[in-house]
This record gives structure tokens, sequence and C-alpha cells, in this order.
């Protein structure tokens, strides 16, 4: 494979493109009108326009996709995450044109894409599962029906696709069908099926999951967990390896529960099987992720190994070159996802300019990002600007150098996550390992983040105030302008 | 000399300008001072001034900073400085983003809750409530427009 | 020198109290701020130095000399706003009500004399109840002193007056002569005689609001050529105003750092209609032509038929005088010729270049108008226009008709360019009028006298309902795409900026007045 056609944006385009550049693979950018200017449209060799800005138009059109590598001669699709990352028809389209679609085979995609098709494939595997209910459902009276069956809260889910656009919590019988209907409307114009699957609501969990890798010699290992915990909207936004809380068994019975997932669907090439934890450090299977995870780079830091160079290995038909026996945990990684969204409003999106953007810089420290200061931040996809991983010899290092690194990145113009990401680090929950998914709606509140920094706001006060009052001691003249006045009279 | 309104981040501090004189701050070069409050050492540094408008940078966080002496503050409270009156009832987009589909016609009378709109951004769809009661005036948006943070969609009467 | 300097601190303690606490807190509750406040928000901080702080008043009758109040019920001094350096005046309604003494006008007078000394502009801020009665013709005597300064500064240093309270009787004639006046909307008036008096003279039954306040001046009389909402918006505008202005008649305008592109406006493509009888707003043309968010309307709800107002060009000041065929389509009538003449002037006193931009269909008919002088009146903007020596630069975006076409910045009285959009008709009249009028034999005869007359009128139309036959004689410099106007006039004015005329040696012209 002499030349690739990233087909995404953003981060992950960018990021992908540097492992194939490193490889000496040459690569094929696609943008939409607004991305004219982004980064990964200058990184690559060759750059195809498709279409305008709603990724409908452009980034969804498989079409448009496969005619880009064919023009450009491109022998291999990496589709990064999200967009066309877990469409079958998509996987099938690109291989029937000839072209060599870096990830599973279609058939993978399918089977774990339908959440009931996945539960049904790996049933004879021997994995723990949720209790849940074993159809897809747009209907809201039977919607209300089941749920009325498996008991409040439950948890509505897009049958199709993750994160978490179409995925709602209801507690009671009575918001059932509003919430339905807005699940399955976002399901609708997210991923163009709107059915949707409901299952039991597990409380306290933590979410624990496994990177698995396959060659298509029948070989799968798997790269140890992550734990993505912390979440708010149901979207990750902290994520970290190894989790503070597996102990070496469990993690061992995660990752072999993992592999048999991946064997249950023939899978190939990189995949990540989620698992809930509960209390008891009991896990349930929830899916199976056939793309590369956005949270991809803290696996990648604790066991030295680039996940897009071996998707683009196991592609070309090579065998993995080393075996699970071969892996280990080394160090601990942390990865701070950096939104266009205020943490102050609910996480609302907040779009807007970067008026400024200076990337933190050091030892330790790896930014994946997509954007350059002076650019906007485009309405029409995904608000993440950037992931920033730290890798420390201990979690706590990895703690401090993200503390330190957040303190250096410094965005304006917009709102991000970062400060977020700071409380987060310094939160003794989040220190000590003891926390779950519900970190946000527990310990996360406007009010609690103020508190926090009254010192410091009390202190800028007061530096501003002096500083001002010295300023104004300064004796004030106006500067002369050039003038004919005096000239034209003397 | 009166107190000083500081306003840091959206959080109103009073100071009283000769409490500065306890102020444990020393420069360390320009425009950067060593700060030690009740024990807790903090790194400041101001960075734009615009007369009383001052960014100022405490241990890595930027706040920025507006001050307000007796005057400014007078002048506030006589409401001197609201430009024109503004309707608070009509509904602005909290974000900017597409109009997904527009649930109130004019003319309708609305309740507190109501759905009034749905506006999609970064593919969230996001509901917006009515925040109180009232009359649809006039719309003006379309389904599938994008709208920017701040922009009004649909004026009350 | 500890005594000493106790007594120092008092006084200054006292004086910055102007008419006393209770005094200021009354100012306050009606919505109004003390003149040192006035000033405080003028100035840039820390510039201002106040000037006379000690002055008290002489007068010894009825009791006055057990009244005195540090500084006279004026503030006075120096200072610098937005970095322009600005001498200011601001009278105290906490002290005699701002009433005027012998020495609150000396203390005016100083600075207003400083200001001419050092070219620099004069800012009144004006609170006033009027004379100081008890000083009888002394006070008076003070107001002239300060009349006659204005018309010695009138042309040389830019006199702004803000209405910030009371102006009445003689004290209104100070604003007048000054070039700007601005009053606060609720809270300022101005009359040379109150309702009281005019109850009793003429019968007629008026507040003080209705017979002089801001809206009144704004929109019946033109006295005041901008309003306030309240005191801080009236200090705001000041700014804003100044901000177009150069120091003295001598120096250039302030310009504003501005990078050149393209500068190509393509809104300006489609203002005009296509229907020459539609009307169109010429702000949208005024808006298209200028720097973004830099017009600044004077006269903004008087005579609206006539739009003027400062704006900036590539960062320069330039003065905008043009018809407005949204109002009464546009046409020149005695008000509108006075306001237009006025503006005119002040731009030429202070070396603004003008942008005429035209679209008239004549003067205005009637007895009205003719009884109240529309050719004194029309012939005040002509000679405005032909005695300025400033750049001038026209542009015909539709119609110009008749006497108005002489009127409005033509070639002919000494326009540097006249530029035309290709929808431009210049005309004696519309091409039905003329038509009437050329062809009335021939029509009259006609079988069928419409037709001939839709056939006459098209004709006529043809040949003159545009801007080619003017071209052809030079009148116009050059006929111009819409969306290049702006290109055009950035390079006209820079090519104009050392423009000088030599004018016949004389006193000064007759206006007429």
């Amino acid at each position: 494979m002499r030349k690739i056609l990233v087909a995404n944006r953003g981060e992950i385009a960018l990021r992908i493109m540097r492992t194939a550049h490193k490889m000496g693979i040459q690569t094929v950018a696609v943008y939409s009108d607004v991305d004219r200017h982004a980064p990964h449209v200058k990184f690559a060799d060759e750059a195809v326009h498709i279409g305008p800005a709603p990724s409908s138009e452009s980034y969804l059109v498989m079409d448009k996709i496969i005619q880009a590598a064919k023009d450009t001669g491109a022998e291999g699709i990496h589709p990064g995450y999200g967009f066309l990352s877990e469409n079958g028809e998509f996987a099938q389209k690109v291989t029937n044109s000839g072209i060599t679609f870096i990830g599973p085979r279609p058939h993978a995609i399918e089977v774990m894409g339908n959440k009931l098709a996945a539960k049904e494939a790996v049933k004879a595997y021997d994995i723990p599962m949720v209790p849940g209910v074993d159809e897809a459902i747009s209907d809201v009276t039977l919607a209300q029906k089941i749920a009325d069956e498996i008991g409040y809260p439950i948890l509505i889910k897009a049958a199709a696709g993750g994160g978490g656009k179409g995925m709602r919590i209801v507690d009671q019988s009575a918001s059932l069908k509003e919430q339905m209907e807005r699940a399955i409307s976002e399901a609708q114009s997210a991923f163009g099926d709107g059915s949707v699957f409901i299952e039991k609501y597990v409380g306290s969990p933590r979410h624990i999951e496994i990177q698995v890798l396959a060659d298509t010699h029948g070989n799968v290992v798997y790269l140890f967990e992550r734990e993505c915990s912390v979440q708010r909207r149901h979207q990750k936004v902290v994520e970290e390896a190894p989790s503070a809380v597996l102990t070496p068994e469990i993690r061992k019975n995660m990752g072999e529960a993992a592999v048999r997932v991946a064997q249950a669907c023939e899978y190939v090439g990189a995949g990540t099987v989620e698992f809930l934890l509960d209390e008891n450090k009991n896990f349930y299977f929830l899916e199976m992720n056939t793309r590369l995870q956005v949270e991809h780079p803290v696996s990648e830091l604790i066991t030295g190994i680039d996940l897009v160079e071996q998707q683009i290995k196991v592609a070309r038909g090579e065998k993995l070159s080393f075996t699970q026996e071969d892996l280990k945990i080394q160090g601990h990684a942390l990865e701070i996802r950096v939104y266009a969204e205020d943490p102050m409003e609910d996480f609302l999106p907040s779009i807007g300019t970067l008026t400024t953007y200076q990337r933190p810089e050091g030892d330790g420290i790896r930014l994946d990002d997509g954007f350059e200061e002076g650019m906007e931040v485009p309405i029409y996809y995904d608000p993440m600007i950037a992931k920033l991983i730290t890798y420390g010899a201990s979690r706590d290092e990895a703690i401090q150098k993200m503390i330190s690194a957040i303190d250096q990145y410094h965005i304006e113009g917009i709102e991000t996550t970062l400060s977020f990401g700071k409380y987060v680090c310094q939160h003794p929950a989040f220190i000590s390992g003891d926390f779950d998914t519900h970190f946000v709606k527990k310990y996360w509140s406007k009010e609690i983040y103020d508190e926090g920094l009254k010192a410091e706001k009390q202190v800028a006060a007061q530096i501003a105030l002096h500083h001002y009052l010295e300023s104004q001691k300064k004796v004030v003249v106006a500067n002369t302008l050039e003038s004919n006045w005096k000239t034209n009279r003397s | 000399m009166g107190h000083y309104l500081v306003t840091v981040a959206n959080t109103p501090i009073e100071i009283n300008p000769d409490t500065l004189d306890e102020l444990d701050a020393i420069p360390q070069g320009k425009n950067s001072y060593h700060v030690i409050s009740d024990q807790k050492a903090y790194r400041a540094k101001v960075l734009n001034t615009k007369g009383k408008q001052l960014s100022v940078n405490v241990n890595g966080n930027l706040y920025e900073v507006t001050i307000a002496d007796s005057n400014d503050q007078m002048v506030k409270a006589m409401g001197l400085l609201e430009a024109s009156e503004q309707k608070i009832n009509d509904v602005q987009a909290p974000m900017p983003g597409l109009i997904v589909s527009i649930k109130v016609s004019p003319g309708q009378t609305i309740a507190k809750d109501d759905q009034l709109l749905v506006l999609s951004a970064m593919k969230m769809e996001n509901i917006i409530l009515a925040a109180g009661e009232g009359v649809v005036k006039s719309i003006h948006v379309k389904e599938g427009e994008a709208v920017d943070k701040g922009q009004v969609i649909i004026e009350m009467e | 020198m500890g005594k000493e300097k106790e007594v120092l601190f008092e006084k200054l303690e006292q004086a910055k109290l102007g008419g006393g606490s209770e005094r200021i807190e009354k100012q306050h509750a009606k919505g109004k701020l003390t003149a040192r406040e006035r000033v405080h928000f003028l100035m840039d901080e820390g510039s201002f130095e106040e000037q006379g702080i000690l002055v008290t008043h002489r007068t010894k009758d009825f009791g006055m000399e057990n009244q005195m109040f540090y500084g006279d019920g004026v503030v006075t001094g120096f200072g610098t706003v937005n970095g322009r350096k600005v001498c200011v005046f601001a009278q105290d309604f906490t002290v005699f009500g701002g009433a005027l003494s012998e020495t609150h006008a000396e203390k005016i007078c100083k600075i207003m004399d400083l200001a001419l000394k050092i070219g620099v502009p004069v800012i009144g801020l004006n609170d006033s109840g009027g004379a100081r009665i008890q000083e009888g013709v002394r006070s008076l005597g003070g107001y002239a002193d300060i009349f006659h300064r204005n018309v010695q500064s009138s042309g040389v240093v830019p006199q702004i007056s803000a209405i910030m309270g009371p102006c009445a009787g003689g004290a209104v004639y100070s604003p007048a002569m000054t070039d700007f006046t601005i009053m606060v909307e609720n809270s300022s008036y101005m009359f040379v005689t109150g309702p009281n008096v005019v109850k009793t003279v003429t019968n007629e039954e008026v507040t003080a609001e209705e017979l002089g306040g801001a809206v009144t001046h704004a929109t019946k009389s033109g006295v005041t050529h901008f309003t306030a909402m309240n005191d801080v918006d009236c200090i705001n505008q000041i700014k804003q105003l100044l901000s177009y202005l150069p120091q003295n008649c001598e120096d250039v305008t302030p310009s504003m750092p501005f990078d050149l592109s393209t500068e190509e406006r393509l809104d300006l493509e489609t203002v005009v209609p296509e229907n020459a009888n539609q009307p169109y707003d010429i702000k949208k043309v005024v808006d298209g032509i200028l720097d973004t968010d830099s017009f600044y309307e004077v006269h903004k709800d008087y005579a609206e038929n006539l739009v003027v107002g400062f704006g900036r060009i590539a960062g320069k000041s330039v003065g905008i005088v043009a018809n407005q065929p949204m109002v009464l389509a546009g046409v020149l009538d005695v008000e509108s010729s006075k306001k237009g003449a006025r503006f005119t002037r002040f731009c030429d006193c202070f070396n603004i270049p003008l942008l005429v931009l035209v679209d008239v269909p004549g003067f205005l008919p009637g007895t009205d108008q003719e009884w109240n002088g529309i050719i004194t009146n029309g012939a005040k903007l002509l000679y405005a226009l032909s005695e300025a020596t400033v750049p001038k630069v026209t542009v015909i975006t539709r119609k110009a008709y008749g006497g108005a076409y002489d009127v409005m910045n033509s070639k002919h009285i000494g326009a540097d360019f006249n530029f035309a959009w290709p929808t431009a008709e210049i005309a004696v009249m519309g091409a039905k009028g003329a038509s009437e009028i050329i062809f009335r034999k021939e029509i009259q005869s006609a079988e069928d006298p419409e037709a001939k007359l839709k056939e006459k009128e098209a004709e006529y139309a043809d040949l003159f309902a545009n801007p080619y036959s003017a071209a052809q004689r030079g009148f116009i410099d050059e006929v111009i795409e819409p969306k290049n106007t702006r290109r055009k006039l950035i390079k006209a004015f820079s090519i104009l900026e050392n423009k000088v005329v030599e004018t016949p040696k004389k006193k000064h012209g007759n206006i007429p007045l």
C-alpha cells in the first residue's frame, strides 16, 4: 500500500496521516467547504474537495469518497472514527471498488454495529451481559411496555452508532414517550437509522474498555484496558490507562473476554470492547466499537504500540509481530478531550474563533489536535478540538503533568473543557481512583467550581486593582500631534 | 476614595483600596507578582490592560477583570449604562446552531416550559423551552437555517 | 507646613462638594450627574487639570456675601479625550442652580481664551438656570463676554455644547453659536422665553419639554444636532463626534489606521430600484461607501429629506451631504437647504472633505415654500457648497434635475470630481414633464395624445434620462459601476488631500442669511 485516503477530518485525520507518513505512505485528504484551511488538508500530499459543510453532503457521502480514492489512486481508505467508520455498507462498497478498507470486515461491523445482533453473536462465548431486551424498537408504545417490564431507570440507546448520540436515561414511565421520540429523531439524523435499544440502567457503574487487535491470520491480542468513567452527557471527557481499580486477575478476565468477543465476529484490525464494571467489580459486556477509538492514544503510550500503524499492517495482510505475552503495561497515561464547550453552562457548545491557541509542550505531553490559531470551530461537526494526553511513570505523575500541561495550554475565543479537566485532575475522588460515570453529576457544578477558585479570584481582583492604581499614579499628558497650528501662526 | 467593585469572571468582589497595603505582593519583573495570601502562594501576571479592564493570570488560570470605581458604580446604579431597553421576553439562540424544527407559530399562546423549537448544534438536538408565558409575535428564522448565539429567534408580544 | 497644608486640603475638599451633598443627591435623583462627575467621565482618566477651583463670586447684595461656594458654579479646565487635548467647562447645577455670575463667566472665558491660544476644541457642558439675578447687569455682561468669544473662536477651534439641564434666556445663544449642540432627553430644555412668559404673552399652554425639550429641538426647530438618552450617552456621543474633528482649522483631521483591500462593495449594485419612481434609503448607499459602522448622522430627525453626517473613508473623516429619496422623494426645501448649508460650512471651516450624494428631483414647490423664502434659503446651500474649498466629490446615484442639479455640488460650482452611476438621470426635469412642454402642440394635435406623450417621453428619456449627455460635456468625470464607488472615492480623496484653492481677497463673503 503506497497511498491511503483518510475519510475524516480534524485531529484524527491528522493523526492517521502522521503515522502513514512515518511509514512512507502517501496520504490523501478529503475536505468540505469549511475545511479548506484545516491542518489535515495542509498536511496531506493530495486533497480532494467533497462538497458543502454539512457532513451529510460531504464526509458521509460514500460515493464521493470512493470516487476521490479512485481519482487519486489511493489503495486504502482509513475511515478514522465517527462519520463512515462503522458503516458496513461503506466498508463493503470500498472493498467492492478494489480498495482496501483499513478496518474490520463489513460482516463484523454489521454484527457489532447492531447491539442486538452483537449480543446474539457473543452469546455462545460466555460473555456476561447487562439485563435488557433482545430487540430494536422504534415503536413508542412497545417501548413503554418493555421499559415498564424491565423497571426504571432504563437506558435508551441508538441501535446504530454510539458516542452518546440518541442516548437517553429515563427515570420514570411518564417521560418515556418524549425522551424516546428525541432519541429516535437524533438517531435518525445522526445515523440514518431511527431504531433504538432499551436496557436496564446500571447504577454507579465504571466504564472500562479493552483494546483488541486482530490480524487476518487468526491472532487476537488485547492491549489492556482504558478507564473512561468521567463522562458528561454520556460522552467521555477524561480517559486513562491502566484503570486504577483493576486487579491483574480481573484485567486478564476482561482481556480474554474481549478477545472472545472479537473472535465471535471474526474481527480484524483494531477494535474496542466496552464493559460496565459495577461496585462489586462484576463486568458486563456493553458493545464492541469496530473502529479506532478517540481515546486510543492512552493505550499506545502504555504499550508502546502505534495502533494506526498496526491497523495498516493488518490491512496489508501482515501477521502481528508480537504475542499477548510480549505486551506489558508500562507507566500510566491520561487523556483529556478538549471540547469547544462551556463547562460552566452545562457543557453547551461554545463556538467561535480561536483568537489565541498556544499548545503545551514538554516531556510526556502529547497533543493530538486539528486546529490552529485564528481558525473557526465550525458548527457542523463534533465540538472536539483536541486531545491532550500525558504520560508518566505513575498515575500521580501523569496527573501532575496533565495539570501543568493544562496551565500551559492557552485557548481564547471559545470556552473549552480544559478547566473541567484541571478540576477533575485536582479532585480527591479522581485522585483516589474512587469514582464512577456519575462523576459530573456528583461533583461538578458551576457553584462548586467557583467556590474552589474564590481565593484565586480574590488575588486576581487585588492584583488588578493594585496594578491599576499604580498605573494611575503616572503623569498623563497627551502626545502632541503633528500640528500646523503654530507653524502657520509664527 | 470609596470602595472599588472589582468583577472577576462575573464574580463581583468589593475591595477597600486601603486594604491593598496589606497585600503581600512582590513584583517579579514587569507586570508579574508573587503573592502570598493565607500562607498560600500565587503567581499572578497582568496581561492586557485597557483602562479598567485587565486580564490577570493567576496560577495558570486566566481571569478577565473589570474595575468599577465609585463613579462607575453610581452611574450603573442610576441606570445610565443601559443602552436601550431590550425586550427580555424574546427568545434568543443560547448557542450557535441549526434550527431543526419550530414548534410554535405566530399568534400562538404559550405556557412556561412549552417546547418552542429544536436547535441542533454539533449533532446534539436541544429543545428550547419557553421561559415564561406569552404570545408569539413573529418567528425570525426558518427550519434548516443557521443561527448565531444571541440571535433573536422568536419575538414575543 | 502641616497646618498650612490642612487649610489647603480643607478648601479643596469643600470645593469638590460643589453646592453640598444634599444638592448632589437631588441632582442624582433627577437622573443627572454633577458637573465634576460629567467631566470625570468625559476626560481620559487622570488627565483633567481643573483651573480656578477656588474662585468665588464678589457680590455683596441680597445676602450673597454669606453664600460662597468654591468654583462659583462652574468647573473649568483642560485634559484629554481619547488622547486629544481639549478645554472644557461644566456648569454645576448644585451651586446656585448653575446660575451665571460675573466670575462664573470669567472662568469660562479664561478657558476659552486658553483653547484659542493653543488651538484645541472647547466642550461646554451646560446646566444652568440662567443669569445670577442678584448680580444684575454684571451677569449679562458675562454672557456677552462668552458670546463674543464664541464668535471669535468660530471656525478656529471646534466648539461643542452639551445641554444637560436647563438653558434659558440669553444663555441659549452661546450653544446656538457653537458648532454642535447635543441635548439630553427629558432632562434638558432650551428656550428664549419659558412657558410662563409664553402663557402671558401668547396665551399658549405649553410644557417646558414641549416648548424646548430635546425632542422638540431635534425634530421641529433643528436647534440641536443630536439627542442623548442620558448623561452618559451624551458624553459618549461627544467623544464620538470629536473623533471626526481636527483640533483646529489649521490641522488635519485625525485618521484611523486602515488597511486597504479590494474595497469593492457589491451591496451597492442593488440599492437603486429598477423602477425610477420607487424610493430607496440613501443611507444604504452611505453605509456602502463608508468604512464599516463609521457613519455618525447629524440632525438625524430634522429635515430628513437631506441626510448629513460624518463618516470615514479609509480611516479619514469626510462630511456627507446626501438627498434622501425615502423622504419627500429627496426634494430640497427650506429646512433641508439650511441644514445642508450649515453642515457644509462646518466641514469647510475644519478641512473635512465633502462627499455629496445626489438623487434630487428639484426644489419643493408651493406657497409655503416660496413665502418662507426657498429662494434665499436654497441659495444658502448653493452658496455654501460653491464657497467650500475643501476636497469636494459628487456621486449622482439617480435623479439630478433642474436647478437642484447645479446646487448639489455640480462641476460648475467647483466640485473636484463628479461621478455618476449608470442609473443617473441628469436633466432639466423628468422626461414626462419635459415632453409635455417641448411637444405640447404636437401632443395636443395628435389623434391619441396619450400615446403621443408616451412616445415623446420615451424619446426624451432616451436622450437625457442617463448620465451620458452630461458625461459627453465633461460635467460628469466618470460613469462608474456602483460596486466601485468606494474604490473611486478612496482614490479621489487621496489625490485631493493637499488641494489648495486661491480665493479672491476679501473680508468675508456675504452668504444669504
